[in-house]
């Protein structure tokens, strides 16, 4: 496939930004052609750079052409490890010197691997003679790939990286499809790989290559093509197809440099043996015999090649060890590293900078403006609009306030840690199956929940929103919030990015068969790196701010999740006392807070559970009706709402199910309602209330306590509305307003579930429920929050009692 | 992204579902057959299950792209356990009732997702009895 026939199916398949990286790459190159053109890159020398990691490295003439144009030079003012510097001070290198590197890197892997291929074909037990040599072709290809392999990298670099992903997702999904077609062996292609894509099939770097003036001493044909492909480690456009992962790869010329320049850099050794894992590099030959039925793909390939093998790159079983401590430590840099608290914050400051800008300036950035090639922390000042110059205009106060936080590093610190592990209440389930489900149950709507952008930016506007709820709570916190303003809230709930991918590199036994090496790790240790960093989200604020974001982000996650956090999430961030005991007991007299809210957050342990069947009683002829009722009840309550009760409120709901369970049966049995034509709402409710209170309930009038007129509540928690369906001969489908939800009480009630008793005249004889159907547990429609309905119903005018025939047993 | 979290979720509903208390196979390309299968085979499989998983022939074979982040969302959300110490399956952590609740929310019905689920399982266990035979993996010296 031909350069050009990708690069018009690229303008079809995601127009945007090809376009954008057809006018960058037209604006970085226009002064290399310029050069060409007036013949200045002629007789040019191989230069030598000093380098911390690898000592020298030496760039080939036609490496330099590239390297001394904007198109790469702008990489120097991209950190590669974004703000981490705040963090790390020495950790403040830039891509280009990473891109050097990687240059190295890959030279030492061809290097190896071509020494490798040379011992294969001479020695060992099997030798193979028709392992294909390095072509100085495929070297410089690669070499020239690596060195151009980060040029889809914008400011900060990873910290922007997912603001333009979701901004164009379709776009870069699309093009990921169109890469695989043009490239075999292609997996995932990320953002930055995608636009680099992009930026060496433009037309201006194809003018570069194809330039006659261009030294590349080898083939100039499908250059484009075969630099892309080794950028995002396809196996076609090679000779030597055990090339094909030297730049993107399970083990790479990338990971090695980066990782080793990270952790020298932060200062955090890592015990990374580059030298022994490029030595244990090794050409795999691969036959229709010496694969097993779980790589069937190889085998097929294999057969179809004319030769009958093909090769890749792998690691010799003594390479292994080096292997894993690779992969060790590329968990270590994550952790202490990449998602240290602090350099998580300065990121998204950094994504927030951005966000704000666009909100003040009123447009969103362009892939262009993004790329401006400006340096990190001139970026900083354009967004916060410190600066300005003509291609880009950024934001007025609020961006300018951001962008100084982030000069001056005013980071924002952390008001709360939410995590799976920090739900509050888990203990109460009674085995370790139950609880991790309860547990799954409530914090996948979390993960799901923040999954985009805009997701976390309504999440963050709730808590500014319940900020200004609660800072009544203390007169200082009332002051306070006066000054807080939506940007001094960020939430930060990152996606793990240590996959090891273990599994994806191929190996040999001394008598040529292929497999993947078995890995071992420690277990132990790869989970706690996973509990304490990957799964924990943070809400973010400057440090006055602290007691009444923290306050505010726990009412604000109890009111979208459901749950509390346990005070284990305040010692892991050192908030431990910030928020006031008392603050929450006021806030529960005013009902600001539910009841729920108030028991998970008030107390120090907490303790959920589920209604099982055995919990709920219901008279015994129900049962005898339908005997697998209660089981059913309790399977639906478990799935409409996650996470269980708090003690409290599940026994008031169970003692309500009995109490209204035995007031229809009474009803029912007793004929009271057969002969009436109709019943007013009032006489329903005050049935309902006398025969409550005779079962021991403690049940109040809604206008009681300053909210609604018709409502019952029992023992001030749970709500018990009363409708009149009239004629229907389908009283549980009966759907109403439910406006106690819209009420505000001045008590702390439940404000997931409720009761509702519906008297109903069925529309014919076959219209009247069995009294096993009396009672059912449903979702309530058109409410966002997992709010459960437990409807009873009860008829009238049916003209005779119905037909149980037995005495109801007291329940 | 939500789709992922989509996908996380069919996928071990669905296993809960069929298998129980059997572990997920995560590596060497056993779920990436068993999804491709179910791909090519089911029928009634909704167009945002095909439409969200790409499957391409890797220097390591058959990989199904998308399972490695699938597998990540479903251990971020608490779905499934850390994989065990060679990757080689991991542990569903949700009971068939939070499994229900998942399916509902996705809008599919147990009985449907249990069928899948099964499926995903024959496909798996045959390529794990064909590795029994000729292993895939080998062990480091």
């Amino acid at each position: 496939m031909r350069r050009e026939e990708l690069s018009k199916t690229t303008s079809d398949c995601c127009p945007t930004i090809k376009l954008a990286a057809e006018n960058l790459a037209k604006k970085w190159l226009s002064p290399v052609l310029q050069r060409l053109g007036a013949g200045d890159a002629r007789g040019g020398f191989p230069k030598v750079f000093n380098d911390p990691v690898w000592g020298s490295i030496e760039l080939l003439p036609w490496e330099v052409i590239l390297l001394d144009s904007p198109l790469v030079q702008r990489l120097r003012g991209v950190r590669q490890l974004g703000l981490a510097h705040l963090v790390y001070p020495g950790a403040g290198y830039d891509r280009l010197e990473h891109a050097r590197g990687v240059v190295e890197a890959a030279d030492r892997m061809l290097q190896g691997l071509a020494r490798n291929a040379k011992h294969r074909k001479s020695h060992g037990a099997r030798p193979d003679t028709a392992i294909p040599e390095v072509s100085d072709d495929d070297y410089y290809v690669v070499r020239l790939a690596a060195l151009l392999h980060d040029l889809g990298h914008g400011p900060f670099s990873h910290a922007i990286e997912p603001v333009i992903e979701q901004r164009f997702s379709k776009e870069f999904r699309d093009l990921g499809h169109l890469i695989r077609q043009f490239f075999h062996g292609v997996g995932a292609i990320s953002v930055s790989e995608a636009l680099v894509t992009l930026l060496v099939l433009s037309d201006s770097m194809d003018h570069v290559l194809n330039h006659p003036e261009y030294n590349f001493p080898k083939s100039k044909t499908d250059l484009a093509m075969r630099v892309i492909a080794r950028i995002v480690g396809a196996r076609s456009h090679l000779a030597a197809s055990y090339l094909s992962g030297i730049v993107s790869g399970p083990v790479d010329a990338d990971k090695l440099d980066y990782m080793a320049r990270d952790s020298h850099h932060a200062g955090l050794p890592v015990g990374l043996d580059t030298q022994r894992l490029i030595s244990k590099l090794e050409v795999i030959s691969i036959t229709p015999d010496n694969v097993p039925p779980r790589l069937a793909e190889l085998r097929a390939r294999a057969e179809a090649d004319p030769r009958h093998r093909i090769y890749d790159m792998g690691i010799s079983l003594t390479g292994i060890g080096a292997y894993e401590q690779m992969i060790v430590g590329r968990v270590v840099l994550y952790d202490r590293l990449y998602y240290h608290h602090k350099v998580r914050a300065a990121d998204a400051m950094a994504q927030r900078l951005v966000q704000i800008a666009e909100d003040e300036r009123g447009q969103r950035f362009t892939v262009e403006e993004l790329f401006f090639d400006a340096s990190d922390d001139t970026m900083v000042e354009l967004l916060g609009g410190r600066l300005s110059c003509p291609e880009i205009s950024g934001g007025k106060e609020r961006a300018r306030e951001l962008a100084s936080r982030i000069r001056e590093r005013r980071l924002y610190h952390r008001a709360l840690a939410f995590a799976a592990r920090f739900v509050a209440g888990m203990d109460g389930f009674q085995d370790e199956e139950t609880r991790d489900s309860e547990r799954a149950a409530l914090w996948r709507q979390v993960t799901k929940s923040l999954a985009t952008f805009e997701n976390i930016r309504e999440f963050e506007k709730d808590i500014f929103e319940i900020s200004r709820e609660v800072a009544g709570v203390d007169e200082q916190l009332n002051k306070l919030v006066e000054k807080l303003q939506p940007e001094h809230i960020i939430v930060d709930l990152p996606t793990n990015k240590t996959r090891p991918g273990g599994n994806l590199l191929l190996t040999r036994t001394e008598d040529d068969e292929v497999g993947l090496p078995n890995l071992y790790f420690d277990p132990e240790r790869w989970s706690n790196a996973y509990d304490q960093q990957k799964r924990c989200g943070y809400v973010f604020c400057p440090r006055e701010y602290i007691p009444l974001i923290s306050l505010a982000s726990r009412v604000a996650i109890f009111r979208r999740y459901r749950f509390g956090i346990t005070a284990s999430a305040d010692r892991f961030t050192k908030t431990v006392g910030k928020v006031e005991p008392a603050w929450l007991d006021w806030l529960a007299e005013r009902g600001i807070i539910d009841v729920e809210c108030h028991q998970q957050l008030r107390e120090e342990r907490v303790f959920l559970s589920r209604i099982l069947a055995d919990d709920i009683r219901l008279p015994t002829a129900w049962i005898a009706e339908k005997p697998e009722l209660r089981k059913n009840l309790a399977e639906e309550i478990i799935i409409s709402r996650p996470g269980g009760f708090v003690t409290p409120v599940k026994e008031e709901i169970l003692k309500t199910i009995a109490s209204f369970a035995n007031f229809v049966q009474m009803i029912n049995e007793g004929g009271e309602y057969a002969k009436l034509g109709g019943i007013p709402e009032a006489r329903l409710q005050a049935d309902a209330r006398r025969h409550l209170r005779t079962q021991g309930l403690q049940i109040s009038e809604g206008s009681e306590v300053g909210g609604g007129e018709t409502d019952l509540l029992v023992a001030n928690k749970i709500v018990i509305e009363n409708k009149i369906a009239g004629e229907t001969n389908d009283p549980m489908s009966e759907n109403r307003p439910y406006p106690f939800q819209a009420r505000r009480y001045s008590i702390a009630l439940c404000k997931t579930v409720f009761f509702t008793l519906v008297a109903y005249k069925p529309r014919s004889e076959t219209g009247l429920l069995p009294q096993s159907s009396s009672l059912a547990v449903r979702k309530v429609p058109d409410i966002p929050e997992d709010c459960l309905e437990i409807r009873f119903v009860v008829p009238y005018g049916t003209g005779r009692p119905s037909d149980v025939s037995k005495p109801v047993a007291s329940c | 992204m939500i789709e992922t979290y989509n996908l996380a979720e069919l996928i071990v509903a669905s296993w809960k579902l069929a298998n129980g208390n059997e572990r997920i196979p995560t590596s060497h390309g056993i779920l990436d057959r068993a999804l491709r299968d179910l791909i090519d085979q089911a029928p009634d499989i909704p167009s945002w299950v095909r439409e969200g998983l790409t499957f391409a022939d890797t220097r390591v074979g058959l990989r199904c792209l998308e399972l490695p982040e699938i597998l990540d969302r479903a251990q971020e959300s608490f779905l499934t356990s850390e994989p065990n110490p060679t990757y080689v399956s991991t542990a569903v952590k949700v009971d068939e009732l939070v499994s229900r609740r998942m399916l509902r929310d996705l809008g599919i019905g147990p009985e449907q997702a249990r069928t899948w689920g099964r499926r995903l399982k024959a496909v798996a266990d045959d390529v794990v009895k064909k590795d029994n035979e000729r292993p895939a993996t080998i062990e480091p010296t």
